[in-house]
C-alpha cells in the first residue's frame, strides 16, 4: 500500500540483542559472503536509506536516519558503515544501533567507499553491488562510479533479494512484535472510535499506541474526509464517517506488520464477501503457489462488481524489512510462493460514494494454508 | 492574484530569465525537513508517491500527474492545480501528456534532481528532444523570500511547536522512557494540525548530541534534548530545547547561559543584506572567546542553522563559509546547538525570519534552560 513517508522515523531506535543477537547477522554476513565468493566477488557494497533500507538492516541491524547510508562488506575481514557526510555528530549513537564496529563518516560516498576497499585490501576486480540503482540519485551515482571506475561492480540486488526472502526465525519473532503493536494500535483506534470520536481523532490514537508500545514508525490512512477513500492524516477534523476504515502499518526494529480493518464490521454482504475473499487468500498463498493464483482467488470470492476497487489498493504482496517485498498478489505476477515468506493479504471493496470494507491478515507462507502472524495485542 | 497564482507567476519570471518553455516539477513521494517540495509548493497537494509531476508550461495552465489512481479524491479537493490526471502507467501517461501538452521541442527545467534515479531522470527526460536541464536551484531562488502563506503556516506550526515544549514539560518525569515521551508529544502535536514532524527527543546525564529515541528511562540529574519541528500544511519550523530533571547546576547555567548570549549575538547579525557567513562567525566568536574555540566544527556541532521545507529552503545549511546574502522574510531555524565538554550537548535555537535590523525570532518564548523539578 502506498502510504505517505514522514520526514523522519521519530519512534523507538534500538539495537534489541534479545531479538537480534549479533551472531544472527554473523549467519546472514555468512550466507551473503558465500554467494559473493561463489560469484567471483571480494567484496559487497550496499547502498540504503529513506524507504529502501532493507539489505542494510538485514546485514547490519541499521536502519538508516540519512538518505544514504553505505555498508562495505569484503568477503574476508570487518565491514564497515558509512554512515555520514561531513560533521559525524550522529556517529556515536549509531554505532550503539549495530554490531559492526567500523562506523564512520566520509568526505563524500565515492571517496569512502574506495577508502574502506582499499584498507580492507581489495584493489580491484568484481565487487558486488546493490541498491545502487534504485537508491542513488542520477548525479550521485556518476559521481560513485567514477570514483570506483578501478572495479568490476555487479548489481547482487536480485541475490540479496533471494536471500531474504525467506524470513529468518528470529525475523519472524521481529514482525509477530510488529504485529502486537499493530493489534494494540488498531484496538486504540477503534476504542476512540467507538467513544465517539473523529476518524482524525481515531488516527491520532493509533500512532499515540503504537508510538508509545515501541514502534520506530506508523503509517495511518483511513476515510478522514471522505467515506470512499483512504487518505493520511493532514489536520485536525471533527467529521465522523461510519464505519472507521483504516489501513495501519507499523515498523518495528526494521521489520513491518499492517492491518486493513473496518469498525464497527457489521455482518454486511460486502464483509462476508472481504472475509471470504482473504480465507480463499489464506487458503492458497503456499510453497509454490503462484502470485497470480491467491490474487485470483480473492478475486473469485469478491466477483466482478469489487474488482476494480480491490486490484486499484492492491491485495498485498511480501513485506518484512519493506513494507512493499516481491512478490506483489496480483493477477498479472509470475512469482512464486516460497515458505517462510511473509505476506500482507488484504481487501479493499467498495463503490463511489459507498464507505470501504477492509480486511486483511498478516501470514507466513508453509506446505499447507498460510498461517496468520496476528494475534491479539 | 492568490498566492498559488503568485507562485506560478514567480516561477514563470524565473523561467522567462533562463530561457525555459517548461518546468518539470517531480517528487517520489520522499519528503525531507530540509528540502524543498515544488509540487506541494505549487499546488498545494502532498502526493504519496512513488511518482508525481507538475508540469507548468510558460504560458499554459499547469497539469498534475501523480499516483495511486485511489488518491483522486484528495488531490481534487487539494490541489490548486486544476488539470489533474492520475496515472496507473507513470510513464507511458508522462510522455502522452508531454506529447498533448506539445512540449517534445520545449526547452524544459526539471527539478526533484535528487529524488530521481537514473531510471526516473531518464524517464523524466526522454520525451524531450533537448536535455532537460536541472532547475532545482532556479526554484529555490525564485522562492526563497517567504510569501505571506508561508509565513502565516510557519508562526501556525511554531505555535505548535511551543505548545508541544509545554506538553513536554508537562509530561516528562524520572522513570518515563524516551520512546513513550516521543509517543506522547508527537500525538499531542497531531491533535493540534501536526502534519508531520522531525522530532528528535533523548537525554542523558552527558549527551554527545540529540538522537533518536531509545528505551532509555528518565532519570534525575539528565538533560533532556528536544528538537521539536512540526510542519501546519506542509511549512516546518523547528524549536531546540533543553530541560534538565532535577535543579539545574551553576555549570549548566553558566555555559547554557553562554550559547543563549552567542545565539542572540548571531541573531542580531540575520538581517537583510548580511551574509550567513557573518552570522554564524558572531555565534562561533562568542563560543570561541570562552575558551571553546575547538568546539565550534563538527562533531561537536552540526550546523548553526538551515533552512526548512515546504518551500525554499534558502539559505541551506548555515556555516562560517556561507556566502549566501540574506533577504527580508527568508526563514530558517538559527541554532547554536553545541557540545560543551563539562556539561555535554545543548540544543538551543529559534526559528528567525530576517529583517531589516537583525532576526525576528517566531516564538513567544525563547530558550532557556528548563528544568522540571
Amino acid at each position: 500500500m502506498q502510504t505517505l513517508q514522514p520526514v523522519l522515523r521519530r519512534g523507538r531506535s534500538v539495537w534489541n540483542q534479545s531479538t537480534f543477537p549479533s551472531d544472527e547477522f554473523h549467519e546472514r554476513v555468512r550466507v551473503v559472503r558465500e554467494m559473493l565468493l561463489g560469484e567471483g566477488m571480494r567484496a559487497l557494497l550496499v547502498v540504503g536509506g529513506g524507504e529502501r533500507y532493507h539489505d542494510i538492516a538485514y546485514l547490519a541491524n541499521l536502519v538508516p536516519m540519512m538518505p544514504w547510508t553505505v555498508m562495505v562488506l569484503p568477503v574476508e575481514g570487518e565491514p564497515a558503515l558509512i554512515a555520514g557526510i561531513g560533521g559525524g555528530r550522529e556517529i556515536p549513537f549509531i554505532r550503539t544501533c549495530t554490531w559492526v564496529g567500523d562506523v564512520r563518516v566520509a568526505p563524500s560516498l565515492g571517496e569512502g567507499m574506495v577508502r574502506v576497499l582499499q584498507e580492507r585490501g581489495v584493489t580491484a576486480g568484481p565487487v558486488g553491488v546493490a541498491g545502487f540503482e534504485e537508491r542513488l540519485p542520477a548525479l550521485l551515482y556518476e559521481e560513485v562510479v567514477g570514483r570506483l571506475s578501478g572495479y568490476e561492480l555487479v548489481a547482487v540486488d536480485d541475490r540479496l533479494a533471494a536471500i531474504r526472502r525467506r524470513k529468518r526465525p528470529r525475523e519472524i519473532s521481529a514482525m509477530v512484535e510488529a504485529a502486537r503493536i499493530v493489534r494494540r494500535a488498531e484496538l486504540a483506534a477503534v476504542a476512540a472510535f467507538g467513544r465517539g470520536g473523529s476518524n482524525v481523532e481515531a488516527a491520532v490514537a493509533a500512532e499515540r499506541a503504537a508510538r508509545t508500545a515501541g514502534a520506530h514508525d506508523v503509517r495511518v490512512l483511513c476515510n478522514l474526509e471522505v467515506a470512499d477513500a483512504l487518505w493520511p492524516y493532514e489536520g485536525p477534523s471533527m467529521v465522523r464517517h461510519v464505519p472507521f476504515c483504516a489501513y495501519l502499518a507499523v515498523e518495528h526494529e526494521g521489520y513491518w506488520a499492517d492491518r486493513a480493518l473496518t469498525s464497527p464490521a457489521v455482518d454486511s454482504e460486502r464483509y462476508l464477501q472481504a472475509r471470504s475473499g482473504l480465507a480463499a487468500m489464506r487458503e492458497a498463498a503456499r510453497d509454490g503457489a503462484r502470485a497470480a493464483d491467491v490474487a485470483l482467488a480473492a478475486l473469485r470470492e469478491i466477483g466482478d462488481e469489487h474488482r476494480q476497487t480491490a486490484l486499484a489498493y492492491g491485495l498485498g504482496g511480501g513485506i518484512g524489512l519493506s513494507l512493499d517485498e516481491a512478490p506483489r498478489i496480483d493477477p498479472e505476477s509470475e512469482d512464486r510462493l516460497e515458505a517462510s515468506m511473509t505476506l500482507s493479504l488484504r481487501l479493499c471493496l467498495g463503490h463511489p460514494g459507498e464507505p470501504l470494507m477492509l480486511v486483511s491478515d498478516l501470514v507466513q507462507v508453509g506446505q499447507r494454508a498460510a498461517s496468520s502472524l496476528l494475534s491479539p495485542a | 492574484m492568490d498566492v498559488y497564482e503568485r507562485r506560478v507567476s514567480v516561477l514563470r519570471e524565473a523561467m522567462a530569465t533562463a530561457g525555459l518553455d517548461a518546468l518539470v516539477l517531480y517528487n517520489n513521494g520522499s519528503y525531507h525537513f530540509t528540502e524543498m517540495d515544488p509540487i506541494y509548493y505549487l499546488s498545494g497537494f502532498k502526493p504519496l508517491g512513488p511518482h508525481a509531476v507538475v508540469i507548468l508550461p510558460k504560458d499554459d495552465d499547469p497539469c498534475l500527474l501523480f499516483m495511486p489512481v485511489w488518491d483522486q479524491q484528495r488531490a481534487s479537493r487539494r490541489s490548486r492545480v486544476q488539470n489533474l490526471r492520475p496515472a496507473r502507467d507513470f510513464a507511458r501517461e508522462y510522455l502522452q501528456l508531454v506529447t498533448e501538452m506539445g512540449l517534445r521541442k520545449a526547452k524544459v527545467g526539471l527539478t526533484g534532481m535528487g529524488r530521481q534515479n537514473r531510471a526516473v531522470h531518464g524517464l523524466l527526460s526522454a520525451p524531450f528532444e533537448q536535455r532537460p536541464l536541472p532547475a532545482d536551484s532556479l526554484v529555490e531562488e525564485a522562492a526563497a523570500v517567504k510569501d505571506d502563506l508561508e509565513l502565516s503556516l510557519v508562526e501556525k506550526a511554531t505555535e505548535i511547536a511551543e505548545r508541544g515544549y509545554a506538553y513536554l514539560l508537562e509530561t516528562l518525569r524520572p522513570g518515563v522512557c524516551e520512546c513513550t515521551l516521543v509517543g506522547e508529544v508527537d500525538a499531542y502535536m497531531r491533535s493540534l494540525g501536526a502534519d508531520d514532524n522531525f522530532l528528535l527527543i533523548s537525554a542523558s546525564q552527558h549527551n554527545r548530541a540529540v538522537h533518536a529515541p531509545t528505551d532509555r528511562r528518565l532519570d534525575r540529574g539528565d538533560i533532556l534534548l528536544a528538537e521539536i519541528s512540526p510542519s501546519f500544511e506542509g511549512q516546518f519550523t523547528q524549536i531546540c530545547r533543553s530541560v534538565v530533571l532535577g535543579r539545574p547546576t551553576e555549570l549548566m547555567r553558566e555555559k547554557y547561559g553562554l550559547l543563549i548570549e552567542a545565539m542572540w549575538a548571531g541573531i542580531r547579525r540575520c538581517r537583510s543584506g548580511e551574509t550567513a557567513g557573518a552570522a554564524v562567525s558572531e555565534v562561533d566568536r562568542v563560543v570561541s572567546a570562552a575558551g571553546y574555540g575547538k568546539y565550534t566544527v563538527p562533531p561537536y556541532m552540526r550546523t548553526r542553522g538551515h533552512g526548512m521545507g515546504l518551500g525554499s529552503v534558502a539559505p541551506g545549511n548555515l556555516t562560517a563559509g556561507s556566502d549566501f546574502v540574506f533577504r527580508k522574510n527568508m526563514l530558517f531555524v538559527f541554532h547554536p546547538n553545541q557540545y560543551i565538554p563539562e556539561t555535554g550537548y545543548f540544543l538551543v535555537g529559534e526559528p528567525i525570519v530576517v529583517g531589516e535590523e537583525g532576526g525576528r525570532p517566531l516564538t513567544g518564548r525563547t530558550a532557556h534552560l528548563d528544568s522540571v523539578e
